[in-house]
């Protein structure tokens, strides 16, 4: 496996996805910028999102047995999984159960999260994914690049190639064309479903709801058609009111896409009821920790304020010049950076932290305003500690603290780094290629000269004047 | 211990006491109330509901609307609509102007729907051949343009998720200013709480998955067309919840 470095210089010569990525990045910031100005209180629904988010975190016990409470009481049977392992076998179960052979299934980054897909097809059910980028996704055997525009990396040809495959539509099918072969194949879908399985963007607490949403109305259609609907919650995504949910849906969308609200805003609060018309008859909501637990544990727990808007991915200048697949996490860009080792742990994630300039871009779009990079340094101060940082890094801070510590020593170094400087070659000024252990610096950025006369020997002068 | 909730609920009380959470509060305070909208809110509602591609024809009465929809299935050449039960449809004698046309009312309800999955999916199966749907409200939202509608005995989700078109009779009265104040309305939650299924509706259906590019009419309907109504006959507002139930005189 190529390490983060290597997949980012691929990422960076890929020009199609440079070409995409340029584009939609742009269209999702802007989107963001003019939903929130049309708002006279845009500003101020942020901080509440934020006090809501960090009250639920701080509270999270209460809100789950409230939960639980009111799920109940609606006719939600409620599940506990405190690993993927777990939920995996929860929702295999309920298939079994009712004699579940096809699922459909909403966008859900839980779900990638616990690989749920390939334990379900290992168990010979038929599952598809109806989101139209996940559905492209499935077809391809690709993975999502970014939390909300799963196919971003996808180009129109491309789309049309893989449904001329699949699906037999022409080859040079327009968008329209191509939006009505997926429509009508995954309608079919929908109808013959037994169980939907999706997420959810929140629970409330107060009525036991799961609240999902959707622009396409596939998130409808999978819990509304077929006779079992199975949301996979994690433990942090509750909205202890209605009143809180509103506030949160406010912010959400117009963080994400752009828009006031999206297009369709389910709030299920239970099975159909037998006067009803419609809906499912069992609706069962399973409760994951799989690591948030984990997370919550200290310094990282403000990272659970999330709400999986993608704001921070289109701001992110490494997200903007990469792309998701390069961070080879499911979830990608500052909230994955953080979140993924929060979860799963450092050592096996220990690259992303370093994937971030610590511009603080991420920090001014959020929704909530988490500090990201407060917590991508708590990360890179444990990798150190724990010994993941590279030698040369550890001694060379360590020498650098030690000459800052002294001044008369850093005086002497800087006047010996100001005459060595001039055998390292340049170019424009700059210092390209400088030696030792200094070139892993400069294998990716220039170096600025060094002035003539350091910082405190101008103040001298200057206040000799 | 081996009992998950437990196991879980154990967790996070134990990483609690370690957790950093910052700007936590003990309550959460009430959320901002943006200022109150100087224009009509059926005028917000129309021009918001224009934004996200939906479209909004405004009548003073219900009689207007009845004639236009009347109009509307003469044009497309309807001879069925998946609706509503015809009791909750908030045109008075709109079900009874449509049949005397020929055109065949159909709801979701039929006996045996819910009994036997393949009964289930044919039923499904014959309901998506019917490309109009109709549908009253539970309230309108003027800052997004949006819908609201609770699944319940007489009102069903398919109306407005299957069809390719989606007709919903709105009435000025039932627009509240934004999310934020219909969820704060008297009446909202205990709506919400005895409801299997709320929605809320902004526009058609879209995607912009391929391409970038945004496209109309994914999984639900690609057009919503809102009769939005001045005047009740009776000039009775219901009260929220209560919804808009036809009083027959």
């Amino acid at each position: 496996m190529p390490d983060l470095n290597q997949r980012a210089s691929i990422a960076l010569q890929d020009a199609t996805l440079q070409q995409a990525l340029n584009r939609t990045m742009e269209h999702f910031v802007q989107g963001r910028l003019q939903a929130f100005a049309a708002l006279p209180h845009g500003e101020a629904l942020r901080d509440q999102a934020r006090r809501i988010r960090a009250h639920t975190i701080a509270h999270l016990d209460e809100h789950l047995l409230a939960l639980e409470r009111s799920a109940q009481a609606n006719g939600t049977q409620v599940h506990w999984a405190a690993d993927a392992a777990a939920a995996r076998k929860i929702v295999l179960k309920i298939a079994r159960e009712n004699d579940v052979r096809r699922i459909v299934k909403s966008k859900s980054m839980l779900t990638e999260e616990i690989e749920l897909n390939a334990t379900l097809e290992r168990a010979g059910l038929d599952v598809l994914e109806t989101d139209l980028g996940e559905f492209i996704v499935q077809l391809a055997h690709d993975h999502p690049s970014h939390i909300i525009a799963p196919v971003v990396h996808w180009r129109v040809e491309d789309v049309a190639k893989l449904f001329h495959q699949h699906l037999g539509s022409p080859l040079d099918a327009d968008i329209p064309q191509l939006l009505a072969t997926a429509r009508s194949a995954l309608r079919e879908g929908f109808l013959q479903a037994d169980m939907g399985v999706s997420g959810a963007n929140f629970a409330v607490a107060e009525t036991g709801s799961v609240v999902l949403v959707t622009n396409e109305g596939n998130g409808r259609f999978v819990t509304t058609t077929p006779r079992i609907h199975v949301a996979l919650v994690g433990i942090e995504r509750i909205a202890p009111t209605l009143r809180d949910l509103g506030t949160l849906l406010q912010v959400l969308a117009r963080s994400a896409t752009g828009q006031a609200l999206s297009v369709y805003t389910s709030i299920i609060t239970g099975p159909r009821r037998s006067i009803e018309e419609d809906g499912p008859e069992q609706v069962h909501i399973i409760l994951v920790d799989n690591g948030r637990t984990r997370a919550l544990a200290g310094d990282l727990a403000e990272i659970l304020y999330c709400i999986r808007c993608g704001a921070c991915l289109n701001v992110c200048p490494v997200y903007h010049n990469i792309g998701g697949h390069a961070y080879d996490s499911v979830y990608p860009g500052p909230i994955g950076i953080v979140v993924t080792p929060a979860i799963g742990g450092l050592a096996p994630w220990r690259e992303l932290p370093q994937a971030s300039t610590l511009c603080g871009a991420c920090v001014e779009a959020c929704p909530v305003r988490i500090d990201i990079p407060r917590m991508l340094l708590k990360l890179r101060a444990q990798s150190v500690a724990e010994g993941y940082a590279p030698g040369w890094l550890q001694k060379g801070v360590r020498l650098y603290a030690r000459a800052a510590t002294h001044p008369r020593l850093f005086r002497w170094a800087a006047r010996l780094a100001r005459i060595a400087q001039w055998f390292a070659p340049r170019s424009q000024g700059w210092s390209r290629r400088l030696p030792g252990p200094l070139a892993a610096w400069t294998k990716t950025r220039a170096f600025p000269p060094l002035a003539g006369a350091s910082f405190s020997e101008q103040w001298e002068k200057r206040s000799h004047q | 211990m081996n009992d998950p909730r437990s196991l879980i609920l154990d967790r996070v009380r134990e990483a609690l006491k370690r957790a950093y959470t910052p700007e936590a509060m003990d309550a959460i305070p009430a959320p901002p109330a943006p200022p109150p909208f100087t224009q009509p809110l059926a005028d917000v509602f129309a021009r918001a509901l224009e934004a996200v591609q939906g479209r909004c024809h405004r009548f003073e009465s219900p009689e207007n609307a009845r004639d236009f929809f009347l109009a509307e299935m003469a044009r497309r050449g309807a001879s069925r609509l998946l609706c509503w039960e015809p009791a909750a449809l908030p045109i008075p004698d709109l079900a009874h102007a449509l049949r005397a046309r020929g055109i065949e009312l159909v709801s979701a309800h039929s006996p045996g729907y819910e009994r036997a999955s393949t009964d289930r999916k044919a039923h499904l199966q014959e309901l998506a051949q019917i490309g109009i749907g109709l549908t009253g409200v539970a309230a309108g939202l003027a800052r997004t343009g949006s819908l609201v509608l609770h699944a319940d005995r007489s009102r069903g989700r398919l109306a407005s998720l299957l069809p390719t078109i989606h007709y919903a009779i709105l009435y000025e009265d039932q627009i509240f200013p934004d999310l934020a104040a219909w969820l704060a309305a008297a009446g909202t939650a205990a709506r919400i709480a005895n409801s299997s299924n709320t929605v809320i509706i902004t526009g058609p259906s879209r995607s912009a998955d391929i391409g970038q590019t945004l496209t109309l009419g994914a999984h639900g309907p690609k057009e919503v067309i809102v009769l939005l109504i001045e005047n009740r006959r009776h000039g009775r507002r219901p009260a929220n919840g209560e919804e808009n139930e036809t009083i027959e005189p």
